[in-house]
C-alpha cells in the first residue's frame, strides 16, 4: 500500500518534471531559433555532373570557403557549390572523373568536417 | 512502473541540473547587463551582384581617412567606397592588386596600410590605402614558419610586426614587415579548447594603437583572446571565463557577452572592442579588458546569416557587413542628449 502511494508520488513528481522539461525546451526554440532550428534538407534533382555529399557542422563562410577549396584540388573538379543552411556540397566534375568514398571522406576532413552522406554521383557511378 | 519511476527520476535530475547550471551561470554573473545604449540602423548599401557597389561574399571590412574597404570575396576583389557608401574604385586581380583567385577575407589597418588576408591563396598581402600593393607574404599553402593555411586576417603592431590569424594552422602568427618569422601563438594545427594561448580556428586579428595589445577572434572556441605586444597571453572573454563550450551545449550562445561564431574584431577611436559575433547576428561592444557594454543587430531579409565583419569610422559609427543580403549597414548609438 505505501510503495504504491509512493509511487504515485513519485509518477506525480515526474509528470511535473517532465512538463517542466517540455515548456523549457518550448521557450528555449522560442528565445534561440537559430540554434534550435533544423537544417531543411535540400530535397531537389541533383545535376548529373556532380557529386553531391552533406557534411556535419558547415557554419560559415570560413567553412564554405575552406571545403570549396580543398575539393579545388582534386583533379577533375570544376566547381564546388556550398548550401550552408542544409550542409549539402555539390562537386561538380568533368566527364569521367571518378572519386572512391575514401577520397571525398579524406577531402571532406581535410577540410576540418564530417562527411556524412554521399547523396548522389554522377551518372556511371564510382 | 519501476522502469517509468526511473525514466521520470532521470528526467528529473536531468531538469534540476539544468536549473542549477543556470542559477549557478545567473549567480556568477556571467550574463552582464548593457551599460550603454544599443546602436540603431541608419543606412545601407550595396546588394548581391557583380557590379560596382554591389557584393558577393562581403566577408571583410576596415575604415580609414574617411574611406570603407570591403573585402567582396567571390568578386575577387575590394571595393573602396566613401562613408556614405558611393562607390569610389576597386582593387582587383592583376599584377598590382590581389593574386588570381583572390578570396579576401577580413580586413585591417594598421600603421596607415590595408592588411588583407587571401583565404584562396594562402597569403597576406599589404597595400598603400591607395590600393597599391607593397608587399604579398607567403602565397603557397603550408605549416612551416612565415607559410599559411587559409589566412582569415592580419593586422600589425605599431612597430610594423605583421600579425596573421593562421586559419587552418590554429595558429596566431607574428612576422617582421618583411614577413620573417617571428614566433607564433597556438600550436600548428592543432586545436585547443581550454587554455589560453591555443586556438580552434582563429578567424581575425585587430590591433589596439595605444600599446599594441592584440585581440584574436578565436572563432569556433566563441571566445575573444587578448595579448601583449610580445605575445604574453593576458586574457580572453566568451562564456564563463571564456573556456570553450563544444558547439552542441553551447546552446547559451545567444546571452549577452556571449559568442557564436565570432568572425570579426575591431578596436575602435576609444579603445573599446567591437566582435561580429555571426551566428548570433550582432554586433557586440566590449571595453578594452572585456567588460560588456551593448549589443545590437538585425536577422537579415535573405536566408543566412547576416553578420560578416566590423569596422568603426573615427566618429564612432560602426559598419557592418551583412552576407546574406550582401550589403553593408552604418549604425549609430543613441546616445542621450545633455542640456
Amino acid at each position: 500500500m505505501s510503495s504504491n502511494v509512493g509511487n504515485r508520488v513519485l509518477n506525480m513528481l515526474g509528470i511535473a518534471f517532465a512538463s517542466a522539461l517540455l515548456g523549457l525546451a518550448t521557450a528555449f526554440v522560442a528565445v534561440f531559433p537559430a540554434q534550435a532550428a533544423t537544417p531543411v534538407q535540400a530535397r531537389q534533382a541533383y545535376p548529373a555532373d556532380a557529386y553531391v555529399v552533406r557534411v556535419d557542422g558547415l557554419a560559415c563562410p570560413f567553412c564554405a570557403y575552406g571545403i570549396e577549396k580543398q575539393f579545388s584540388h582534386l583533379p577533375g573538379v570544376t566547381t564546388t557549390d556550398v548550401n550552408l543552411g542544409s550542409g549539402v556540397v555539390v562537386v561538380h566534375v568533368k566527364p569521367g572523373t571518378r572519386f572512391d568514398q575514401a577520397q571525398i571522406t579524406k577531402t571532406v576532413q581535410q577540410a576540418g568536417f564530417t562527411l556524412k552522406d554521399i547523396v548522389s554521383q554522377p551518372a556511371g557511378g564510382r | 512502473m519501476r522502469r517509468i519511476v526511473r525514466w521520470v527520476a532521470i528526467l528529473g535530475a536531468g531538469l534540476a541540473g539544468l536549473l542549477v547550471a543556470a542559477a549557478l551561470v545567473i549567480g556568477f554573473g556571467f550574463v552582464p547587463d548593457a551599460k550603454q545604449p544599443p546602436y540603431q540602423r541608419v543606412a545601407s548599401w550595396g546588394g548581391p551582384g557583380t557590379a560596382p557597389g554591389q557584393f558577393d561574399g562581403p566577408n571583410g571590412i576596415a575604415i580609414a581617412d574617411h574611406r570603407v574597404y570591403v573585402a567582396d570575396s567571390l568578386n575577387h576583389r575590394i571595393q573602396i567606397f566613401d562613408l556614405q557608401g558611393h562607390f569610389l574604385s576597386a582593387i582587383a586581380v592583376g599584377p598590382q592588386g590581389l593574386l588570381p583567385q583572390a578570396r579576401p577575407m577580413n580586413l585591417n589597418i594598421a600603421g596607415g596600410q590595408l592588411y588583407v588576408g587571401d583565404y584562396w591563396n594562402d597569403a597576406v598581402q599589404v597595400f598603400t590605402l591607395d590600393g597599391h600593393l607593397l608587399r604579398t607574404l607567403g602565397g603557397q599553402q603550408g605549416a612551416a614558419p612565415g607559410q599559411f593555411r587559409a589566412p582569415g586576417g592580419a593586422s600589425a603592431e605599431p612597430d610594423g610586426t605583421i600579425l596573421v590569424a593562421d586559419f587552418y594552422n590554429q595558429r596566431v602568427q607574428m612576422l617582421s614587415p618583411q614577413g620573417r618569422f617571428i614566433r607564433q601563438i597556438g600550436t600548428t594545427g592543432h586545436k585547443g579548447y581550454v587554455a589560453g594561448g591555443s586556438f580552434n580556428y582563429p578567424m581575425d586579428v585587430a590591433v589596439s594603437p595605444s600599446n599594441g595589445y592584440f585581440y584574436v577572434a578565436d572563432g569556433y572556441n566563441d571566445r575573444i583572446q587578448v595579448f601583449d605586444r610580445d605575445g604574453r597571453f593576458l586574457r580572453m572573454w566568451g562564456g564563463p571565463f571564456g573556456l570553450h563550450l563544444p558547439a552542441s551545449i553551447n546552446f547559451l550562445g545567444g546571452l549577452r557577452g556571449w559568442f557564436r561564431t565570432p568572425t570579426s574584431v575591431t578596436i575602435g577611436p576609444r579603445g573599446d572592442v567591437f566582435v561580429a559575433d555571426q551566428e548570433n547576428n550582432r554586433i557586440q561592444k566590449f571595453t578594452a579588458d572585456g567588460r560588456f557594454l551593448t549589443a545590437f543587430g538585425q536577422p537579415p531579409q535573405a536566408p543566412g546569416y547576416g553578420v560578416g565583419a566590423v569596422a568603426v569610422a573615427a566618429d564612432g559609427s560602426v559598419y557592418v557587413t551583412d552576407l546574406a543580403d550582401q550589403r553593408v549597414e552604418r549604425w549609430r548609438q543613441d546616445l542621450p542628449v545633455h542640456h
